[in-house]
């Protein structure tokens, strides 16, 4: 019934796709790629997956675009004393090469041929994992399928995961200079910024809260209500605000691995107390569900804004010290 | 069924344009934003395919691994971002050596590269 709205989304993401990877100018590229994920996040609402599109709004569109901005903020900073020529370079589209073109037609043809084979091959597609989850959704702990999938049937990737999140943080902390360099930036306390981030702030908190709890029996969950949170120290950021946890003092790197640690002292717990890895007592699971996704709220929102702030352009002249190595807020 | 396939072959072809703009694109930044469109190609097919099979109650697996994969995705983007700015600090360049030999020509001239 709703094929043409689908072709329509479908024919959308591709162009902006396809501009946000060889668009001629970067700035634009990456304001493309943040509509791209917006769009993405529309069509995972029509293929049913809820979470999926609050995940890619927040994070894929949101939290990637913006660390894309900064990136990019950082390198035209760098740029200005520089030749000309280093500004063609991102401008540059290299595709007049024979190569090039070449490769192109290769992908393309690749792709038409995948998109062939997994049509042929989906139909056949058997179904008993989604049998699975189904028959043992009453002893999960949750009433929720994502979630019991996440946080109990495949409890050891989410695990992983926030693994990889704190790896990933504690690589930019590592990789991150203590640079002297200072530009010359713009001091500027957005009134309409920070205004709205003093009436906004509170609903993040609550909705965020929100998403945790509903994750248990509806969409939403850790990742979500991580997302959200983070988000909302981001815009405490960005609009100047005094509240300050500093990464490079304890409870800010607390923070961050605290939703590991609970994870891995479970862990620990459960096969010390005689059960399987990652193994919940029976009846007990949801208790224990809430906990960990307590845990992994908080720290998902450490290190989402974490990424954000280590990712600042560089040190600007007297805004305080909000960006300086070290600092979050 | 005929809306899923569609969102099958949509998902395809973001891998396609994300991976041809990995190979052929030399400034890091761009490879950046091809892996992650590159990326979503791939959940579009998962959730597509978990699709397929569930109508209203689709496959939770391949919406857990998706989920997974945005998180990861996110992550090793903010790392590779930090890299390139490194990379920039240390060479000057927002390329790697290797790409850059290949620019001996003005690419707003018209010439044909000599390689």
């Amino acid at each position: 019934m709703l094929l043409p709205f689908d072709l329509l989304l479908s024919l959308l993401l591709i162009t902006t796709g396809w501009a946000a990877v060889f668009s001629r100018d970067l700035f634009r590229a990456v304001i493309l790629f943040i509509i791209f994920g917006l769009l993405l996040s529309i069509a995972w609402i029509r293929l049913e997956a809820p979470d999926i599109a609050l995940a890619e709004a927040a994070i894929g569109a949101g939290l990637t675009g913006a660390l894309l901005l900064n990136t990019i903020a950082f390198l035209r900073s760098r740029e200005v004393a520089k030749a000309a020529s280093v500004l063609h370079q991102t401008h540059h589209v290299a595709l007049r090469r024979i190569t090039d073109q070449v490769l192109l037609v290769i992908s393309i043809s690749t792709g038409i041929i995948m998109a062939f084979l997994l049509l042929s091959v989906v139909k056949s597609k058997p179904d008993d994992l989604k049998i699975l989850v189904e028959s043992h959704l009453h002893e999960s702990g949750v009433t929720y399928p994502v979630t019991a999938v996440l946080l109990n049937f495949r409890g050891y990737d989410t695990f992983l995961e926030i693994g990889v999140l704190v790896l990933a943080v504690i690589g930019l902390l590592s990789l991150k200079r203590t640079n002297s360099e200072v530009i010359a930036g713009l001091e500027h306390r957005d009134s309409i910024l920070s205004g709205f981030t003093r009436f906004i702030i509170p609903f993040i908190i609550i909705i965020a809260g929100y998403l945790l709890w509903s994750g248990t029996k509806a969409p939403g969950g850790a990742f979500q209500a991580g997302a959200v949170l983070g988000a909302g120290v981001v815009l405490l950021s960005l609009s100047g605000s005094p509240v300050r946890i500093k990464l490079s003092r304890a409870i800010g790197r607390l923070l961050l691995v605290f939703g590991f640690f609970v994870f891995l002292a479970y862990a620990f717990g459960a096969l010390l107390g005689g059960l399987r890895l990652l193994e919940y007592p029976a009846g007990q699971a949801g208790i224990f569900i809430i906990i960990i996704e307590i845990a992994l709220t908080l720290s998902i929102a450490s290190i989402l804004a974490g990424l954000f702030v280590l990712s600042s352009p560089g040190d600007f002249i007297g805004s305080g010290s909000s960006y300086e190595n070290g600092e979050g807020s | 069924m005929n809306q899923v396939a569609v969102y099958i072959i949509t998902g395809c072809v973001m891998f396609v344009m994300g991976f041809a703009g990995l190979v052929i694109q030399k400034h890091l930044l761009r490879k950046v934003l091809a892996l992650n469109i590159m990326g979503s190609g791939v959940f579009m097919v998962l959730t597509a395919v978990a699709h397929w099979t569930g109508g209203s109650r689709p496959d939770p697996v391949p919406h857990a691994l998706v989920l997974t994969g945005i998180v990861v995705a996110v992550s090793a983007s903010a790392f590779g971002m930090m890299l390139i700015r490194r990379v920039f600090e240390e060479t000057g360049k927002s390329e790697l050596p290797g790409d850059d030999e290949d620019r001996i020509y003005d690419p707003d001239s018209g010439d044909k590269e000599i390689q």
